[in-house]
């Protein structure tokens, strides 16, 4: 085991690796990076908000499919709203949209309303509130970096922006592509490298433990 | 497309990590057997997941005109039926100590299973075509992990730059690769595999 299970030995990095990579592919321009975003910032707060109160009430044997089916409901709900909005958006998102239900940041969500409530109410309830700031905040800065994750990737890939916005064209900013390569996942994929260097280097920068 | 096509493409052309990005990451990480058994595992929960999907959406949601609420259907009917008949697998119910029967929950609500059963369920394939793109693309997934597992050993031992040791190393690794695995395209798979 020892030599061939390598591979499934916990590698901190490799955890953060697997957090990350579903936006390789998903998020390719600002619009879908703008979906994406609000997507997932709405289910979180959504789940932050009904999960605790309804915790309670609900078995607690059935609680993770309740809680899941909340967060489908919720994703379903949302891509029909954006498909009607917005229909290019969301047919380009095509399987991502239903996927935000799994997205780890909702998992993680989703998990706060699965652990039972603490010893008093008024500890439980300070416990929830910070929580759902957590949560909201994590949720937020999720949002403003897929935003500028899709429109780098479709500035340097296809030298344009298209605003999310029905009618509106999309604006061309450069002449050419400088890097086509990288509205494709493996462009996806290298720039989250390039963002994970630099975070690196700003996390250096402010003697903090590096990733 | 033949069988040999549908598994070549899904282990290749379309793999579940470098060309749909999905993950199962956080189960797969941890020791709970030997590899093999992990990748048979997976294979078959993804088999099992396309192919609970895919008769739920044949034979209840297209005909009843409402395809969309598959991904609720998934959560209510396919997700508890999953639970239980991997549950019952023998490996699973004798390594309950171990954290299989965990690592099996979380997969479950993995974005790998779910979304290789949508991709399949929601394609033209057939019933069995479904779930043998399903279990192949599962195979893809650990085949990708034990790639990256190794780049990510050989990279430990080079000269990199601080900066880009450790994550982004690894990611620009795993965008080479996806490159390398965009040459293989379904037009060439179609002539190799009938």
């Amino acid at each position: 085991m020892s030599e061939h299970g390598s591979a499934f030995v916990p590698q901190s990095f490799l955890l953060r690796f697997f957090v990350v990579c579903p936006l390789a592919a998903a998020v390719r321009s600002l619009s879908e990076g703008l979906a994406i975003g609000l997507g997932t910032a709405l289910i979180c707060l959504v789940l932050g908000l009904l999960a605790p109160p309804l915790r309670s009430l609900v078995p607690e044997r059935l609680r993770f499919f309740f809680f899941l089916a909340l967060s489908s409901g919720t994703t379903l709900l949302y891509g029909l709203a954006l498909e009607y909005s917005l229909p290019a958006v969301a047919a380009g998102l095509g399987v991502y949209l239903p996927l935000l239900m799994v997205n780890e940041l909702s998992l993680k969500a989703l998990r706060q309303g699965t652990p039972l409530p603490s010893n008093t109410s008024a500890e439980a309830e300070c416990s929830r509130q910070s929580r759902f700031a957590a949560l909201a905040i994590e949720a937020l800065m999720y949002l403003a970096f897929v935003i500028v994750f899709g429109a780098i990737r479709e500035l340097a890939g296809l030298a344009s922006l298209s605003l999310p916005w029905p009618d509106m064209p999309r604006i061309r900013l450069l002449p050419v592509p400088p890097l086509p390569m990288l509205v494709a996942p493996a462009g996806g994929f290298m720039l989250l490298g390039g963002a994970a260097a630099l975070y690196k280097v700003w996390l250096r920068l402010r003697g903090r433990r590096s990733l | 497309m033949s069988y040999i096509g549908i598994i070549v493409n899904a282990i290749f052309a379309t793999n579940a990590l470098f060309g749909y990005g999905l993950e199962a990451g956080f189960p797969l990480a941890r020791r709970v057997g030997h590899p093999l058994a992990v990748a048979l595992l997976l294979a078959l929960m993804n088999a099992a997941a396309a192919a609970l999907l895919w008769c739920l959406r044949v034979f209840l949601l297209v005909p009843l005109g409402f395809p969309r609420l598959d991904i609720l259907f998934f959560v209510i009917i396919v997700l508890p039926l999953l639970d239980t008949l991997t549950s019952l697998l023998p490996a699973v119910a004798r390594k309950k100590s171990c954290g299989a029967k965990t690592l099996v929950g979380e997969l479950n609500v993995s974005s790998l299973v779910f979304g290789i059963a949508l991709i399949t369920a929601r394609s033209e394939y057939g019933l069995i075509e479904a779930a043998v793109a399903a279990g192949a693309s599962g195979l893809g997934y650990i085949i990708a992990t034990v790639v990256l597992d190794g780049i990510r050993e050989r990279l430990e031992l080079s000269d990199t730059p601080k900066a880009m040791r450790g994550l982004p190393s690894l990611l620009l690794s795993a965008g080479l690769v996806s490159m390398a695995l965009m040459g293989i395209d379904a037009a060439f798979l179609r002539g190799f595999g009938g």
